[in-house]
């Protein structure tokens, strides 16, 4: 028995294994309660960094770490878990959000026993969708997510979360049934492997049919409806103009830390979709890369442009950070179609560079817009100028995390966007200027917004506003990190997904 | 044919019998000592069908794997409800018996629907089956709800009886076999010098009418909300998962085996139609309601929706894999289903105790008072909506890649979208739950309600891990090779 083929298991099921102890811890409690979910939070981070170590960044061409274990053989479904280049990355990018939120957490005080519990679960979700190798556990998981994520934002969430939960949970509901029936038809267009019992049968592995090279032969005329049918499932989460309106209540009516979670993880599970499922599965079939490719990449550009303007208007801070990342996520959709008609590595890069980057930089806006939330109980950007004199390093982060937003160079954002600009020069050149006009609009957006945040004169409501406690200020540090380390040196993460993503798309 | 073949159903009659017989005397715990007799007589059952041979096969019976599974899937769901029905009873209460006997007798007809390869004995075990149930509807004395659930479901259920035996009779006047194996040859699709429809059709269209009716298919179901609303919870668990299971398991039989190939398409398309039809009706009206049984009735006219495109799978291609891809699925949603609505209606019985009835008004704030119980119910509506790692997922991941298999993808799609419709009302029951404030004032002691609030714990856990039962798949694909391998 090697150790290392149990380790994504363990990373997978130990924050399971807390929500479920967590369930058995008395509800008063609530500091053990906190400290409890945060020890799971960081040994499940813990983990990922010893996964991390055990990954062979330069391997290309197969998935790593691989546990596959029977479980219906009959019908070809297995117990199937393994990393690649792209889902190290999320993998950390979602422990390492999970301690972030876990510490933003804190200040939730009711339920909190209800809370922790079902947050831990919500992270077991994450961690399986991308560490998934079977369609059948992909779609659990990606399941899996929608029901905590339900309750985080209905019990815990503001004045309207009644509604903006049933419609989140509608709406992804409805995306993920119509994938269900895309995976069904993948399956049977899936190469024939035996079955255990000295017979043929399909299967839900997603190694076997990436190595296939592409089902669309099999599928035949369906080709483009099946293909139609997962994207649909993947772009309502990513989420896609026309299929974003779920996410500015969401978003709004969250609390902070499930923000942080929801836009700096679960948007990433849409993309990660898209290119795990949609592109590797398909890419036999011109039809499909010659129509949906460009389709993708201009709903991408369509997303960056219409992100950007909706953003511009907002009144609210929260829903302001919610549609710039409308904005960022139309740059992983125009790679992704970049690459689907040119195949090349930078467009790839870029895909993934782009939600990693997204994931820290908007955590940290979602978490220090809900540290300001937190001290003056109000988001309205006319209520709140001048905070860069009343809690500066507050301020000082928020002006970072947005710099890095706009894709300031050496910062991390700017690396991400700059590759997929670059990619869809490739492709198609007029995508790439019209998206530059989506990311100009866009650093008007937060310029604006720091100009009206930081600067002019508090309200004396708000004089005596204390600045970022030790806690608040560890749990923004790491992604800090990743800011000014992939803005200046992006090689090692550029170069582990060029060789050890490529391969498996 | 040896009489060993029918132990089972003759062990669930002769302990009825006696049960009957004990609740006229009086003795100490009575009400556990018969309690817990009922329920070894379906587990006595159960070990028994587990050690059969299962081979028999003539023009009256066959016993293959499909057969035994599902005897072996009621005799199991019974436990739970009987659990249930502890709670019913005062300790001296002289109806229990007659309760127990009811049901009991209803399930052995029901297990004798199971294996049935001839129109006589689909007969026979669906009227054995169903005056119990009538008789269970009526079960909560005093209740004019609950006599009118009886009437309603007598009157209606006696028509359907009737509709379904004149069937049979059109179809033997020309076949002149009741037999499944006969019927595959001798239903003609043209006969010579024939001009217009041959009347066996018609006999067809009645035998299905009637088979619709006892699962509350549309447009047959209009007796199934109130009586569901009517009748005391236990009751309801029983008349709706259990006839359910006999009846479903008939037709998937009836369509794969006695109509010949020549009509499948056209049956396939009327039972395509009625799932249409049935599950879109069933979750539309379902968000209209605020009585949580209610919900459940509807929510169960979906479910069979659902469950009917595994028989119309096998209407299709009888005989092929295909067909037995879909018997698979009608299996493994059966399995879940019973699971699910057993542990719905246990919670509704618990709450009907404790807060005086089942409107979503006493589910308010559930998930305060009683977090258990809230769990046990999110599980059985995560089940019901189909999202994993629940049984019902798997039911409905079964039955959708049977359809999907068979080129339905119209019928999946829609089925897709019945399924987000669905999430509506399961989830305006969570909302009440966790989301309202509790009544205090509402909320009264629990006194008999421990039986249910345990089978209501069990089967919702045997919801959560039913996937993980080792070998429960590898068994339900053997149990299915008999429609095709």
């Amino acid at each position: 028995m090697d150790i290392n083929n149990y380790l994504l298991t363990a990373v997978t099921f130990l924050p399971l294994l807390g929500s479920l102890i967590i369930l058995l811890i008395p509800k008063d409690r609530h500091a053990f309660l906190r400290g409890f979910a945060t020890v799971f939070a960081l040994l499940t981070l813990g983990l990922a960094i010893f996964i991390w170590t055990q990954f062979d960044s330069g391997m290309s061409s197969s998935f790593q770490l691989v546990q596959k274990i029977p479980w219906v053989e009959s019908i070809g479904m297995f117990y199937h878990l393994g990393v690649d280049g792209m889902s190290m990355l999320l993998l950390f990018l979602t422990t390492l959000l999970s301690v972030t939120a876990c510490l933003a957490s804190f200040s939730i005080k009711e339920r909190v026993k209800e809370y922790f519990s079902l947050f831990l679960l919500l992270e077991t979700g994450l961690i399986g969708v991308f560490l998934s190798l079977d369609l059948v556990m992909f779609y659990v998981f990606w399941e899996v997510v929608l029901v905590p994520m339900y309750f985080l934002i209905a019990i815990w969430g503001g004045k309207k979360r009644q509604y903006a939960s049933i419609k989140f949970f509608i709406y992804t509901l409805v995306a993920s049934l119509v994938m269900l029936v895309g995976i069904l038809a993948v399956y049977f267009a899936s190469p024939l492997v035996a079955n255990g019992s000295g017979g043929l049968t399909h299967t839900f592995s997603i190694v076997e049919i990436l190595k296939t090279g592409g089902i669309a032969a099999n599928l035949g005329a369906m080709t483009l409806p099946i293909f139609g049918a997962l994207l649909f499932g993947f772009l309502v989460k990513v989420p896609s103009f026309p299929f974003h309106t779920w996410l500015p209540d969401a978003h709004v009516q969250a609390p902070a830390p499930i923000s942080i979670m929801l836009a700096g993880v679960l948007l990433k599970m849409g993309g990660y979709g898209i290119i795990r499922i949609g592109v590797g599965f398909f890419k036999d079939s011109a039809a499909v890369t010659n129509f949906w490719g460009p389709v993708i990449a201009m709903l991408g550009v369509i997303g960056v442009i219409y992100g950007a303007l909706c953003a511009l208007v907002q009144k609210d801070l929260k829903k302001l950070v919610a549609y710039t990342s409308v904005n960022h996520m139309g740059f992983v959709l125009i790679a992704i179609g970049a690459y689907m008609l040119t195949g090349s590595n930078v467009a790839l890069q870029g895909a993934v560079v782009v939600m990693f980057n997204h994931g820290t930089t908007t955590g940290l806006l979602f978490l220090l817009v809900g540290y300001i939330y937190e001290r003056t109980h109000t988001r309205e950007i006319s209520e709140l100028p001048g905070m860069g004199g009343r809690i500066p390093m507050i301020a000082i982060m928020l002006i970072i995390a947005s710099f890095a937003s706009i894709g300031l160079p050496a910062l991390s954002g700017f690396v991400g966007e700059f590759l997929s600009l670059q990619s869809a020069f490739m492709a198609v050149p007029w995508w790439a200027w019209a998206a530059i006009v989506g990311l100009i609009v866009n650093a008007g957006v937060m310029l604006w917004m720091m100009q009206r945040v930081m600067f002019g004169k508090a309200q004396d409501k708000y004089a005596n506003l204390k600045d970022a406690s030790f806690r608040e200020f560890i749990a923004a540090i790491p992604q800090f990190a990743f800011v000014f380390f992939i803005g200046l040196y992006p090689m090692p993460i550029l170069s582990m997904i060029a060789n050890s993503v490529v391969g498996l798309v | 044919m040896e009489f060993s073949a029918f132990l089972p159903e003759t062990i669930v009659v002769a302990g009825a019998s006696i049960l009957l017989l004990l609740s006229l005397i009086g003795y100490r715990n009575k009400k556990y000592v018969n309690g817990i007799l009922a329920m070894l007589i379906p587990i006595i059952a159960f070990i028994i069908i587990a050690f059969q041979a299962g081979s028999v096969s003539n023009l009256l019976f066959v016993q293959d794997g499909f057969a035994q599974f599902a005897r072996g899937l009621l005799s199991l769901i019974s436990l739970p409800i009987l659990l249930s029905s502890f709670d019913m009873f005062s300790s001296d209460s002289k109806r229990q018996g007659e309760f127990l006997f009811l049901m009991l007798i209803s399930l052995s007809g029901l297990m004798l629907l199971c294996q049935a390869s001839s129109l006589m004995i689909v007969y026979l075990a669906i009227e054995i089956s169903s005056i119990p149930l009538y008789m269970l509807a009526g079960f909560r004395v005093g209740s004019v709800r609950s006599k009118e659930a009886v009437v309603k479901y007598f009157l209606l259920g006696a028509f359907a009886s009737a509709v379904t035996i004149y069937g049979m009779s059109l179809v033997y006047s020309t076949t002149h076999t009741l037999a499944f194996s006969q019927l595959a040859q001798h239903i003609s699709p043209t006969l010579p010098g024939l001009t217009g429809l041959p009347i066996e059709y018609a006999g067809l269209i009645f035998i299905f009418a009637g088979l619709f009716f006892k699962i509350a298919a549309f447009p047959f179901h209009f007796w199934a909300p109130d009586v569901y609303e009517g009748s005391p919870p236990i009751s309801t668990a029983f008349i709706s998962v259990a006839p359910k299971i006999g009846v479903v398991v008939l037709m998937a039989r009836f369509v794969g085996f006695a109509i010949p190939s020549a009509l499948s398409t056209g049956v396939a398309w009327v039972v395509m139609s009625i799932s249409a039809v049935t599950m879109t009706f069933g979750n539309i009206t379902a968000i209209w309601q605020n009585n949580v049984k209610r919900i459940f009735a509807y929510s169960s006219i979906a479910q069979v929706g659902y469950i009917l495109m595994g028989v119309a799978v096998i209407a299709i291609h009888p005989g092929t894999t295909i067909a037995k891809d879909g018997a698979i699925g009608i299996l493994m949603y059966l399995t879940a289903y019973a699971l699910m609505n057993i542990a719905g209606f246990s919670i509704i019985k618990v709450v009907e105790s404790r807060r005086g009835g089942s409107s979503l008004k006493n589910f308010a704030g559930l998930g305060k008072t009683n977090p258990a119980l809230s769990i046990a119910m999110v599980v059985t509506l995560v089940s019901l909506l189909g999202i994993p790692w629940t049984a019902g997922f798997f039911g409905k991941l079964f039955v959708f890649k049977s359809a999907i298999n068979a080129s339905l993808y119209w019928l999946v799609i829609l089925a897709v979208v019945n399924s987000a419709i669905s999430a509506f009302y399961y989830f305006g029951i969570v909302k009440y739950m966790y989301l309202k404030e509790p009544d205090e004032s509402i909320e009264q002691s629990g006194f008999s309600d421990v039986f249910s609030s345990l089978s209501s714990g069990i089967c919702s856990v045997g919801t959560a891990v039913l996937i993980m039962v080792p070998g429960l798949i590898p068994l339900i694909e053997k149990a299915c090779r008999v429609f095709g391998d």
